[in-house]
């Protein structure tokens, strides 16, 4: 059984060195979303883009009998990032789009293009179908970066931002309602 | 001295906290937040009464006790 469906994305991010309930967030510490104050939301994603990579490769061929045939591929470096459409600003999509060499606070003097640091945290991830069942529902520990970004006059484009994934015991993910 | 006079020892009211070191991925409530842990962590100010449950279960060991 399959179905179509269209997705909304819903991303939340818990910082690393962020202190919540006396605990640091960090790579073997994640928080639940209760109350949701542990994780900030991204402004309104619009799109979210899966990409696998998978680097470099190693191909096995075997002969059979005579010719060669490819009997195996070996997958050296694979790795998974989400890039997100976000159509609304908050202080993090300004320090990611600023290379700015602290957490930016508003109203607070900063370095721009001086990030001596990756951002780095847990993403949890929540995507709904159009008829509000979740379908994909994942923790992953994450680094952050954005791609270039023109503020414009003529109306803003959201601004994508990458999360890559990274190595984590804690990482997880389930996948729901996608049977009809 | 008589046993009526003697000083009663007091009782602390104060709740002990463990430092532990997770032996095994492991949820543990911390003030209002959950949190899953991975095998390797060590954290400070755990309940005593989880830690040793946790401890008895082998999923953590206690370092030490505050």
């Amino acid at each position: 059984m399959s179905r179509a469906f269209a997705i909304g994305s819903n991303l939340f991010f818990a910082r690393e060195g962020d202190v919540i309930d006396g605990v640091t967030v960090g790579r073997d510490a994640k928080p639940d979303n209760d109350p949701a104050t542990n994780y900030m939301q991204f402004g309104c994603v619009q799109d979210s883009e899966f990409l696998n990579n998978f680097g470099e490769s190693i191909e096995i061929y075997c002969p059979s009998p005579g010719h060669l045939e490819l009997d195996e591929i070996i997958e050296l470096i694979p790795n998974f990032s989400i890039v997100a459409s976000v159509q609304k600003w908050q202080e993090i999509d300004m320090e990611l789009a600023l290379q700015a060499d602290r957490k930016l606070v508003q109203g607070e003097a900063f370095i721009p293009g001086a990030r001596s640091s990756s951002i780095r945290g847990w993403l949890k991830g929540q995507f709904y179908s159009h008829s509000d069942e979740e379908i994909i529902a994942f923790d992953m520990w994450v680094q952050l970066s954005m791609e270039s970004y023109t503020f414009s006059a003529r109306g803003a484009d959201p601004h994508a931002i990458t999360f890559r994934r990274l190595q984590s015991d804690l990482n997880t993910a389930v996948v729901t309602n996608i049977a009809a | 001295m008589s046993e009526n006079s003697k000083p009663k020892e007091k009782k602390s009211t104060e709740t002990k906290k463990a430092t532990v070191l997770f032996k095994a991925q492991c949820q543990i409530e911390m003030g209002s937040t959950s949190y899953t842990f991975a095998r390797g962590r060590k954290q400070e100010g755990v309940e005593m009464e989880m830690a040793k449950k946790l401890e008895s279960e082998g999923k953590l060991s206690i370092v030490a006790i505050k």
